[in-house]
């Protein structure tokens, strides 16, 4: 978004730990007395997220909503699939996780089909078909050593571009110190401060994602 | 300085790099009467022996591994690489082109698998979890 008075304004809302069961809530709306309620049911919850953000898209002027979701496929990233135009998949390159961005990839495609042919149910007001594209995996988690990713990694990140799945050329290394002092400080990494070159690596390779994610937008 | 004299003081700056570059754990255990010391000569290879011969076969290896996990299943790979790739060596350059991590103790059949599963394997993996019709 822009602002008057600088460069840009990042609007944030965090999540909270008391969500925990907000899955449970949401599921109890689901069914209904016949098939018919059960769908419109199913596109009402399913749908909310979308709506919420399509109630602010008059009010304001975001160049872009990032809604991070947790790793797994329940109705609160199905609500954040369904109000993306986008997917970025975030993985680490090791064995189990690539099978995630396969199952992800398929969950997806599951996700679009039935909200699509629920939506055709919607009843009198016209419900908007959703068709969400994958950008791509970036890796995360990476252990560099002598400037590359370790071969234990670097196995699954060949094996994953081979399979034909898009993937980002720039990637985010794992580095406890930095990475976890951020949430307990409340300091995003890229503005805190460390006397060592780990720290201006990160940093670097940040940016070199968020220019790599700008142009693929 | 007589020949066999220099060639001496070499030997002994070499031992003494060897030295250096151990680790700090290492270093103490020289002192220790209940480590064995060994001393193990390996022939370095010049920049053209391992360097070159990849190179060359570059596009080859691309062609191979689009082959291999073109198969329709795993025993056919296998076939292929037991008929083809006899050695440890021809197998390791294909697993090196794949980034497959391999250890000195790695069998031929190790690397075979492995190879099989990074490429045939992990399609078919793939598109049985997406779906697809395999």
């Amino acid at each position: 978004m822009k602002s008057r008075n600088n460069g840009g304004r990042i609007d944030l809302i965090c999540s909270h730990l008391g969500l925990i069961n907000v899955d449970l809530e949401l599921a109890t709306l689901l069914g209904g007395a016949n098939l018919q309620q059960a769908k419109r049911n199913y596109i009402k919850v399913h749908g909310k997220l979308r709506e919420a953000i399509a109630s602010l898209a008059d009010s304001t002027d975001y160049d872009i909503v990032l809604l991070d979701c947790p790793p797994n496929f329940n109705i609160v990233t199905k609500n954040a699939i369904v109000a993306s135009e986008k997917i970025l998949i975030p993985a680490k390159p090791d064995y189990l996780s690539t099978l995630g961005i396969d199952y992800l990839h398929r969950s997806v495609n599951e996700l679009v089909k039935e909200f699509n042919e629920y939506a055709e149910v919607g009843g009198e007001t016209k419900i908007e078909t959703i068709s969400p594209e994958i950008l791509g995996v970036i890796f995360t988690m990476i252990q560099i050593t002598s400037g590359q990713p370790i071969s234990a990694q670097r196995q699954f990140i060949s094996q994953t571009k081979r399979l034909g799945v898009t993937t980002f050329k720039a990637y985010f290394r794992e580095n406890k110190t930095i990475f976890a002092d951020a949430p307990q400080n409340l300091m995003p990494v890229v503005l805190n401060y460390y006397s060592n070159s780990t720290h201006s690596d990160v940093v670097s390779e940040i940016k070199t994602f968020v220019d790599e994610f700008e142009s693929v937008l | 300085m007589s020949n066999q004299k220099l060639k001496f003081s070499g030997t002994l700056r070499r031992l003494v790099d060897a030295v250096e570059r151990l680790s700090e754990d290492d270093l103490s255990k020289l002192g220790d009467e209940s480590y064995n010391i060994e001393i193990r000569l390996t022939r370095k290879r010049n920049r053209e022996e391992t360097i070159s011969p990849i190179q060359e076969i570059d596009l080859n290896l691309t062609n191979l591994i689009e082959k291999i996990t073109g198969f329709a299943n795993r025993d056919e790979a296998q076939h292929f690489l037991n008929a083809n790739f006899p050695t440890r060596k021809s197998v390791e350059l294909i697993a090196r082109t794949l980034d497959i991590p391999i250890s000195k103790q790695d069998k031929v059949e190790t690397l075979r698998d492995r190879v099989i599963e990074a490429t045939v394997g992990a399609r078919i993996r793939s598109q049985a979890i997406q779906g697809d019709k395999v």
